[in-house]
């Protein structure tokens, strides 16, 4: 049997390789472009700001990711974000934890929603379109919870120790958060490269019969991917206050198109079995830049939206146009008799 | 001799309404590959399901290594070491082959660290006992379809499998490919690994296995000379096995041998081939005709038939219909202007609507036939349709409102042939038309399709049945490999026509 | 034999959810001053229409098999194209503050205006099943990006004005009612149809008469049950597949041109808390998920079910604020009883099998799985 497949095996490296650094020249375009228009892009300050601002999505993106992998989706994941803040503010200011515990046990609860999704994904059917549905309606309850809690009223005047998580920069230049989403985004490399868990969503992403036939009891594999979601989710939503300096019920209303955003540059595969950390990580990084130049360019705010979507489409459209290409070329090998 | 490692004693198996085994016995020794035939419907999928573990019997007894065994579910069966490599692939596409190889090194527990070291250098001993040449970090979706097959024995292998089933291993690999498989499959035969070979390859049976056990009807079909339910090759012929797996159940017989010399050619292709259907191929169809294409399993009819009607593209020769040359572009355009229809067998997927009722099955395909005010539907009119097809077909159904999906498997075809014939046709290819269906609905749809030929239309068998073929084919195209091995005019007369059509398979 | 006829009962979905929507009703009914009832139910009515066609945008789509995530922003970006046609600008006085009311607008006839909006709304569905069908990307990506194309386009085109000078032609689709509803103090108020309900009943027949009465609705419902059956039957199903997501956009602009009216004005928005109803309204009504079925009429009920939970938990004097946790709830249990019946259903439907040959049958499957 010729060997002929060492290059194939090279090019699925080369293209997470390639794909990351993609978007490492289209981050570096980008600034350069950008400076050009504004000179304070490319600044001390700013990359301050660039690491603050992308730390939340590059969170929320991993939070997303997780499920991805293994073919699923969680809608939820801003509710659970928002919920997990206000946990924090309403157990400081109506019961008087100390902040550091309402961390914990709003990050414990925010586990809880996501044992809840999987458990009612996996009681339905497991599937990507019952994913979808369930956690489309935990949303709503979740957030509905969350506005209960707050009665549209923000918590203000957070602990300083809080709010200095948000603001604090090691060694004056890293915020506390980035390198918090640095540490989550080695423990998700780690988890996806070289734990069994990590093996097994992937597994279920790839093929859920398959999986299931070689032992691996998918519903834990959901539940638990689910649970790492939300506690993903929650800490984002944590974080993102610890910066405001305030709590309020709007947090996490619109993460729910961004999660996808990062993971999918990322080269993440929609139906699972795939995903990129650095690839996300970077893909965080180019979103946050986007909204960012938005600003110092004095453009139209409301354009980050659009651009966010457009974004997504050539990520994946140049991911289905090497898909193709592949296709191509494999039936013409085909057609040789 | 060597020692049984796996025995079947008197295993029934029934079903909401019947029995799939009857008293099956089945002996496997240590070391031997032993075929298991049958045709479909014979009861072997649900054999294979008793010992992989997904059905539990009723009745019988389950011993492996001589000892009685019970399984509970697939795992059961799996840690006594009976593995299976099904006929779809059951890899991680995105997963490298190391971690499909030892992919029981990630499933046994949740938190446990992966050492892709030790995973890439124990999948190299296996893909090195299975012959193939590839890097264990290579991605699957990169291989072969034999290549994969590959890998999943290797993946038996690594689990320290002793007994390893292969259900129709050889359908959708390369030629080249399915010899080094058999190779391989002797040379670990020889290694004290025991094979349970599931395949329709009659030749390929006999070329390889040790010992042959035919299933009929749900029963052992014992050796008329020694009465025991397996035999050894050497004790097997051709004829033989092919009568033990079909018996001989005709009951349509056919009114006379019709004679098509003169009749109009109204499908004609010249050298034609496709992506999927890559050698050239020519042949004829006449008017009033009947004509077969038998093949084994695997032997690319459908292809070619796939072709004919559009749905692939041909790269090179042409086609002609009623001797004017045309190109086959989709299957709306060969449906509606050339009129050909083709019925899928793969009827659930392909031929039916399951989730919709009979009327609206049949009436899916001529839907602008039934317009009455403007463009709006006629629901008379499609009654009008459904209750025609129905009482001329004789499909059994409460009513024409009840889902297909609940019909037998023999009504579910007459609906599919409804459809076809509701367009009117001028040629039909029908796929398989009698798999999995009972002996009266089969020749209530061999009745229908000999009433169609006599009023006028051509119509293409597809069937890997060799007394359906014998029995309604005015002429018979040979399949084998993607090749046309050669025409016959059919006599009807079975020992001779099976003898000339195995004669062309076999060269 | 009371079993027997009660099992088929439940097991008609829509039997089911009206015995659910006339409970809710009478609750309601029951449970309001008597005067205000009349006022109330021609608002819910208004409130029905418009959720009932957001049902049935999402019902277009679930008809194939897929889904139209990006229901919210067509129908915002139909509305707000809508209201600056027809949007009324005042001559001079410009410090009105800009950005809240918009002063501009063409004012041409709101008939006109409304069609545009309608034919914006279609094409970007049309757009949107292109895309899928075209590009063969995941559809759940395209429809999820749309979602931020559409919106953030809207959003940055308008820069999230109103327009509230539209013209009261406009706005008495919603005002008037059929008999005219009157709303007075001290009076007892009475009810009638508005426009709107009445408007949305047509498109119901309409809806109903293009899944059951034309080529194409048939095909797309077929496209929905089985895609490969369709395309070796020689359906098309790609252009059904646009077809069906053009249809949903048409409906997207109805919902969204609707609410401008009932509003008094047109807003960006418009549509941000549909997704959850329009998949609510039609999984209550009995439309599968998976595609090939759809019930107009259980939409429509759907939609009336979810619209009288949030009047009934305002009347028993809940939060409003809780209303998100009983919708998101309703939602649950709905595709969870949807589960139910369907298993329950495959295990009891009578099947017409001949013993002999459901062992071959089911050997078929066998040797085919």
């Amino acid at each position: 049997m010729k060997p002929l497949l060492k290059s194939n095996s090279l090019n699925k490296k080369k293209f997470k390789f390639s794909n990351s650094l993609g978007i490492l020249v289209v981050i570096i375009l980008f600034a350069l472009l950008i400076q050009t228009r504004s000179a304070e892009f490319i600044s001390r300050d700013n990359f301050i700001t660039l690491m603050r601002n992308s730390s939340i999505i590059i969170i929320v993106g991993f939070g997303q990711m997780v499920v991805m992998a293994g073919s699923g989706l969680n809608v939820a994941i801003g509710s659970i974000g928002g919920l997990a803040a206000v946990l924090v503010g309403a157990f400081v200011q109506r019961v008087g934890l100390h902040w550091g515990l309402a961390v914990v046990i709003a990050i414990l609860l925010g586990a809880c929603c996501g044992a809840l999704n999987g458990i009612l994904i996996t009681r339905l059917g497991s599937t990507g379109e019952i994913s979808w549905l369930v956690t489309l309606a935990t949303m709503s309850i979740f957030a509905g919870i969350t506005l209960t809690i707050t009665k549209a009223n923000p918590f203000y005047n957070l602990p300083e120790g809080f709010t200095w998580i948000g603001s604090y920069n090691v060694g004056g230049v890293i915020p506390v958060m980035f390198i918090i989403a640095v540490v989550f985004a080695v423990l998700i490399w780690f988890i996806f490269k070289h734990s069994s868990f990590g093996h097994q969503v992937l597994a279920v992403g790839a093929n859920q019969r398959a999986a299931t036939l070689s032992g691996i009891h998918v519903t834990s594999v959901i539940i638990l991917k689910h649970i790492i979601s939300a506690t993903l989710a929650a800490s984002a939503g944590i974080l993102f206050s610890t910066r405001l300096g305030s709590i309020h019920s709007d947090i996490g209303l619109d993460w729910m198109l961004f999660s996808f955003a990062a993971p999918l540059i990322g080269g993440a595969r929609m139906e699972g079995g795939r995903v990129n950390v650095f690839g996300a990580f970077l893909g965080g990084i180019l979103l946050a830049m986007v909204s960012n130049a938005v600003v110092h360019l004095k453009v139209n705010v409301y354009i980050v939206e659009f651009l966010q979507g457009v974004i997504i489409l050539l990520a994946v459209g140049l991911d289905r146009i090497r898909a193709i290409r592949e296709e191509h070329r494999d039936r013409m090998e085909r057609a040789k008799i | 001799m060597s020692n049984v490692v796996l025995e079947l004693k008197n295993i029934t198996k029934i079903f909401p309404g019947v029995k799939a085994l009857d008293n099956v016995n089945f002996k496997v020794r240590e070391g031997e590959i032993h075929a298991l035939m049958g045709e479909n419907g014979a009861g072997k999928s649900t054999l294979i399901k008793v010992i992989t573990g997904v059905h539990k019997p009723n009745a019988g007894t389950i011993y492996v290594n001589g000892e009685e065994v019970s399984f509970s579910n697939p795992r059961d069966a799996f840690d006594l070491g009976i593995n299976v490599v099904h006929q779809e692939r059951n890899l991680f596409p995105t997963f490298t082959v190391a971690e499909n190889v030892m992919v029981e090194h990630f499933t046994d527990r949740m938190f446990k660290k992966v050492n892709k070291r030790e995973i890439n250098e124990a999948a190299q001993t296996y893909l090195d006992m299975v012959g193939l040449q590839v890097s264990p970090q290579t991605h699957v979706d990169a291989l072969s379809a034999g290549q994969q097959q590959l890998i999943e024995i290797a993946k038996a292998l690594s689990s320290n499998a002793k007994i390893i089933l292969l259900d129709e291993p050889t359908s959708s690999v390369s030629v080249s490919e399915a010899e080094m498989l058999l190779n391989l499959i002797k040379k670990l035969r020889d290694q004290g690994i025991s094979f349970i070979f599931v395949s329709h390859k009659i030749e390929e049976v006999l070329g390889l296995v040790d010992t042959i056990t035919v299933l009929r009807d749900g029963k052992n079909v014992v050796s008329a000379k020694t009465g025991e339910i397996s035999s050894p090759v050497s004790e097997m012929t051709r004829d033989e096995l092919i009568t033990r797996m079909v018996g001989r159940t005709n009951e349509f017989v056919s009114e006379r041998m019709r004679v098509f010399d003169g009749a109009k050619v109204v499908l004609e292709t010249k050298n034609i081939r496709s992506t999927y259907s890559p050698h050239p191929k020519s042949f004829k169809l006449r008017q009033g005709e009947l004509l077969g294409w038998y093949g084994l399993v695997g032997a690319g009819r459908t292809e070619f038939a796939r072709l004919l009607i559009g749905a692939d593209v041909a790269i090179e020769g042409e086609q002609f219909i009623d001797g004017e040359k045309v190109k086959a572009k989709s299957i709306s355009q060969t449906l509606n202007q050339h009129r050909i229809c083709y019925l899928s067998e793969n009827r659930k997927e392909e031929g039916l609507f399951l989730d919709h009722s009979v009327k609206a099955n049949i009436a899916s395909s001529i839907l602008k036939k039934l317009r009455s005010f403007m463009f709006f539907l006629s629901p008379k009119k499609e009654q009008e349709v459904a209750d025609g097809f129905v009482h001329d077909l004789d499909i059994k159904t409460p009513s024409l409102k009840q889902h297909v999906r609940n019909l037998s498997g023999g009504n579910q075809q007459k609906v599919c042939i409804s459809k076809g014939l509701a367009i009117q046709p001028n040629i039909l290819i029908i796929d398989e038309p009698t798999v999995g269906i009972d002996i009266k609905t089969k020749s209530e749809i061999h009745r229908i399709m000999y009433d169609l030929t006599e009023s006028g239309k051509s119509i293409i068998c597809i069937t890997s049945d060799m007394a359906e073929m014998v029995q309604i084919a005015d002429r018979i195209i040979v399949f084998k490999e993607g090749r046309i091995m050669g025409e016959l005019i059919n006599t009807k007369i079975y020992e001779e026509m099976s003898k000339k059509i195995m004669n062309l398979i076999v060269v | 034999m009371i079993k027997k006829s009660l099992s088929k009962f439940f097991k008609n979905d829509i039997a089911t959810i009206s015995v659910i929507f006339a409970v809710m009703l009478i609750i309601f009914v029951l449970t309001s001053d008597p005067l205000r009832l009349g006022f109330s139910l021609t608002s819910i009515s208004k409130d029905v229409a418009i959720y009932a066609i957001v049902g049935m945008a999402q019902m277009a789509t679930l008809a194939v098999g897929q889904f139209n995530l990006a229901v919210g922003a067509i129908g915002g970006a139909s509305a707000m194209v809508c209201g600056y046609l027809i949007n009324i600008p005042t001559a001079g006085n410009m410090e009105v503050e800009k950005y809240v009311q918009a002063e501009i607008g063409l004012a041409i006839p709101w008939v006109l205006g409304v069609l545009v909006g309608l034919i914006v709304g279609a094409l970007l569905g049309a757009m949107q099943g292109w895309l899928i069908t075209k590009t063969k990307i995941n559809p759940f990506i395209i429809s999820l990006a749309l979602i931020s194309v559409i919106h953030g386009l809207n959003m940055g085109i308008t820069e999230n004005i109103y327009f509230r000078r539209l013209p009261e032609g406009f706005t008495d689709l919603n005002k008037v009612s059929i008999p005219q509803a009157k709303a007075e103090i001290g009076q007892a108020s009475t009810f009638g149809f508005p426009l709107v309900f009445l408007i949305t009943i047509v498109i119901m027949v309409v809806v109903w008469l293009l899944y059951y009465r034309t080529a194409a609705g048939r095909k797309m419902l077929a496209t929905g049950v089985s895609k490969r059956t369709a395309d070796f039957a020689g359906i098309d199903s790609g252009r059904y597949v646009i077809l069906a997501h053009t249809v949903s956009g048409l409906l997207c602009a109805f919902a969204g041109i609707f609410t401008a009216s009932k509003l008094s004005a047109a807003q960006t928005s418009t549509g941000d808390n549909w997704l959850l109803y329009s998949f609510a309204a039609p999984i209550l009504g009995g439309t599968l998920l998976s595609g090939g079925k759809v019930s107009i009429f259980g939409t429509m009920i759907g939609a009336g079910i979810m619209t009288l939970i949030t009047t009934l938990l305002a009347v028993l004097k809940l939060d409003a604020f809780t209303h998100q946790i009983f919708i998101g709830g309703i939602l649950l249990a709905a595709f969870m009883l949807n589960r139910a019946r369907e298993t329950w259903s495959r295990q009891h439907d009578t099947a017409i099998v001949e013993s002999k040959e459901h062992a071959v049958l089911v050997e078929a499957e066998g040797d085919r799985s």
